[in-house]
């Protein structure tokens, strides 16, 4: 495994970065969101791949504006970015408004295993793997 | 034929390729295009009859053209 990997993904409306991640043997464009703690599906991403949002325990959010609200978790069995492979992961599975097309945001909770670079320029996001490892 | 080509052939649909190449960070570049439709639900139901009958194939669902329309800006954040 190389020690950095260079992501190149696109630039959204606004700016915001979207990178593939792949899901059971599925890649999808998961919006790199380094304000959220959590790694998450769009409810219809979840239905595609078979996924079944648990509303208990659950896990208590405060989006960027409103009140904190709780939303239901599901479990991937393995979720990878650039080749890096992660085990039972639990997303939080997201109504996302209707006109937000997106499948994911890739939060801190992936993002924070590596030492992490966004290149708005070039649309790329770019994971190096944390010295001790 | 290449993702970005893809995308420019199916502006605006949903489109599900099964990936023959990736780049070195396992990004996928190129493909054979299953399945495009206007209609999100519709791509899934198509792209999950691929792949039925094709267990082992790598696909990439992607939107083509931007998931985030002009006059929404994305202001996200959970913890």
């Amino acid at each position: 495994m190389q020690r950095a990997s260079r992501i190149g993904g696109r630039l959204a409306h606004g700016g915001v970065l979207l990178v593939p991640v792949r899901v059971k043997g599925n890649d999808f464009e998961f919006l790199v969101d380094t304000g959220s703690a959590y790694t998450a599906i769009a409810l219809p991403t979840a239905r595609y791949l078979r996924t079944v949002p648990q509303a208990t325990p659950g896990v208590r959010i405060a989006p960027a504006h409103g009140p904190a609200v709780q939303v239901p978790t599901a479990r991937l069995d393995t979720l990878s970015v650039a080749g890096h492979m992660f085990d039972n992961v639990t997303v939080l599975v997201l109504s996302l408004p209707a006109e937000m097309q997106i499948d994911g945001l890739l939060g801190m909770d992936v993002l924070g295993r590596f030492r992490i670079t966004l290149e708005p320029d070039t649309a790329t996001l770019v994971l190096r793997l944390p010295r001790a490892s | 034929m290449t993702i970005a080509a893809a995308r420019r052939k199916f502006a605006g649909e949903w489109v599900a390729m099964h990936v023959t190449r990736a780049n070195r960070a396992d990004v996928p570049v190129a493909g054979q295009v299953v399945a495009h439709a206007v209609d999100r639900s519709a791509l899934h139901q198509m792209a999950r009859s691929f792949r039925a009958d094709h267990p082992d194939a790598r696909v990439f669902i992607f939107l083509a053209g931007d998931p985030i329309p002009e006059g929404l800006a994305v202001s996200l954040a959970t913890r």
